[in-house]
């Protein structure tokens, strides 16, 4: 079978190449064909090539119902994360084609895929009654207990330990689907592919569980667990650089073989507060009053109304009030911004209530934007309709406010307070880093921790209180650091 | 035992003595608060010292050391020279009372064990 393959021609081009010129009365030859356009795909496939999918799957013809195309399509998915196939797919579904239901069954538990298609199947999936239904719902849920032969043997190769069939010579990494863009999650998947990791999806029933039973003991898991009930974020922020990704991939091929193994394993998400390009979910961190007041530049009197407000969702149950998680100092900051508008607008907003509704924005696994109308009504775009926080109607006003960059330096009252996530040049906050203290830069070294070793050599009439420093933590490179944390620990202090 | 200070603790807490006790600073760098635990539990450490009772406020920490079976004492005193001080003082205390996935809180005169956090 002559397939056109050459070696300038990326292989993408071929397959979609390929596909378009299938001879659907014949379908044996086409089958041959596209083993061999897999095969080569399959033997070189590389990094360059996943970054051209998106464009290339646009491609792909999926316009006759039934055609052949379309399973090898699926397949081709299957194979390689293809997951802009889900959309046409997801029309052969709803259009009953059986075995676009099957294939579909197989693809909604991938990464990257939209929970909308495993829906689908599920839907469409009880219309098909019998061994074909049980056959589809085993291969959605490692939890279904399938009752045919044909799918206790199906369910075996795509669920680890269930039935002892799943794989062993290539390591399995579980990537958590419940966040992160999705395109960086595919970015990783096809890293890890072509390292030649089996990647596998959480499902959605098993979020919820730390380990879900039916993961096998050495299989890595890429999320970073949060307090929050609503799930895991994934560990792939815009920043993960490609030697991170490389780190879980050689993470997964170290404990190919390792007995338990606990999740998170390999944390890899301390880099992903440094691209909040969107409104993220942070959940952890045990903040202070001084520097809730400090990043938020709100009153002792305000923090204590807000504690209140915050309802279920206020400061950690058990623990003295003074401690505040990261998304509730994202809250009351983005209300403190708020209120300054409305202000401007001639309009009085209580800030603890505006945070209370901030903080539930917070708690959602997607970028919510926000601001404020031209009559001073505070608004959250959801699916592209301003709806008014406090009535929940849809907002009539022009929005003259949008915050996008709550983290970057803004001013509030009568000063500007520093980016949150560093506040200085050589400082950063990150919740799951010293509680959410901000430390300085490449250490687990919080400001204020050094600002008190200054003051304790100021006290012992240190000749040179700087150095005494540097001789107490030798892991600070110079006295850059000592000055730039001791400025902003006096800063957090004069505002407490 | 084996204890593992936090990097906010004063690199002269690792000269401190006890028989049968080592410390050492941790150094590695920035890593989040429960890979600290896990690296720790890697390298063979029975404890870690953390700075302030924040560090147990979101319970990750206390749950990181819970599952990797390891010791977590945080300091009540928030001032680095202190902490190391008190620290210096209770190694003995720590080497006989604190046990694997206990969670306790040094106090400029005690160490007290927490049921919960």
């Amino acid at each position: 079978v002559d397939t056109g393959v050459t070696t300038d021609f990326s292989l993408l081009e071929t397959v979609v190449w390929a596909l378009s010129r299938v001879d659907t009365e014949s379908s044996d030859a086409a089958s041959s064909a596209f083993a061999l356009v897999l095969d080569r795909l399959d033997r070189t496939r590389a990094i360059e090539d996943y970054d051209r999918i998106p464009d290339a799957v646009g491609h792909l013809p999926f316009d006759r119902l039934g055609d052949d195309r379309t399973v090898i399509a699926a397949n081709l998915a299957l194979a390689h994360d293809m997951y802009e196939v889900v959309a046409p797919l997801a029309h052969l579904v709803r259009a009953g084609h059986v075995q676009t239901i099957l294939l579909a069954s197989g693809l909604a538990t991938h990464p990257g895929v939209p929970p909308v298609l495993k829906d689908l199947v599920i839907e469409h999936a009880e219309a098909l009654g019998g061994p074909l239904r049980d056959l589809a719902l085993s291969r959605l849920d490692p939890l279904h207990e399938p009752s045919t032969p044909a799918a206790i043997v199906d369910r075996g190769a795509r669920w680890f330990d269930r039935s002892n069939a799943f794989p062993t010579v290539a390591p399995v990494v579980v990537v958590d689907p419940s966040a992160g863009p999705a395109r960086d999650r595919w970015r990783l998947i096809g890293e890890l592919h072509s390292a030649g990791v089996i990647v596998k999806r959480l499902p959605h029933e098993v979020w919820q569980e730390p380990t879900p039973g039916w993961l096998p003991r050495s299989a890595l898991t890429v999320t970073a667990e949060t307090t929050s009930r609503r799930g895991r974020w994934l560990a792939t922020g815009g920043s993960l650089t490609r030697s991170m990704r490389r780190r879980v991939a050689e993470a997964a091929f170290a404990h190919i073989d390792a007995s338990p193994f606990n999740l998170p394993p390999q944390p890899i998400g301390v880099e992903r507060l440094e691209s909040v390009a969107t409104y993220e979910i942070f959940t952890a961190g045990a903040i202070p009053n001084s520097e809730v007041q400090f990043f938020a530049d709100i009153s002792h009197s305000t923090l204590s109304k807000a504690a209140k407000a915050f309802g279920e969702l206020a400061p950690r149950p058990g623990l003295s009030l003074n401690y505040w998680a990261f998304s509730q100092l994202v809250a009351l900051r983005a209300a403190r911004y708020l209120a300054r508008i409305a202000a401007d607008q001639h309009k009085r907003v209580a800030i603890a209530e505006l945070a209370s509704e901030m903080l539930r924005l917070t708690q959602e696994h997607q970028e919510v934007p926000f601001g404020v109308t031209s009559d001073g009504s505070v608004v959250a775009d959801r699916d592209g309709v301003l709806v008014n926080l406090k009535t929940g109607q849809q907002a009539m006003g022009d929005v003259v406010s949008l915050v996008d960059r709550i983290y970057e330096p803004i001013i509030l009252s009568e000063r500007t307070v520093p980016g949150l996530l560093r506040p200085t040049k050589l400082t950063r906050v990150h919740p799951g880093i010293a509680a959410g203290l901000p430390t300085i830069v490449g250490t687990r070294i919080p400001a204020r921790a050094i600002g008190a070793a200054l003051r304790d050599a100021r006290n012992s009439k240190m000749a040179d209180p700087y150095e005494a420093v540097l001789d107490a933590y030798p892991d600070l490179e110079d006295v850059d650091y000592v000055r730039d944390a001791e400025n902003l620990d006096r800063r957090i202090l004069a505002t407490s | 035992v084996n204890v593992l200070v936090d990097a906010a603790i004063p690199d002269s807490v690792t000269r401190a003595n006890a028989a049968g006790v080592r410390v050492a600073r941790w150094t590695e760098g920035e890593v989040d608060d429960e890979e600290l635990v896990n690296e720790a539990k890697r390298m063979g450490f029975d404890a870690v010292v953390v700075i302030g009772r924040a560090m147990l406020g979101d319970g990750r920490l206390a749950r990181a050391a819970r599952e990797s079976s390891i010791a977590l004492i945080a300091t009540v005193t928030t001032d680095p020279l202190e902490a190391a001080t008190y620290l210096a003082a209770r190694l003995v205390s720590i080497r006989n009372r604190v046990q694997p996935g206990e969670v306790w809180l040094l106090r400029s005169d005690q160490l007290e064990q927490l049921d919960t956090v």
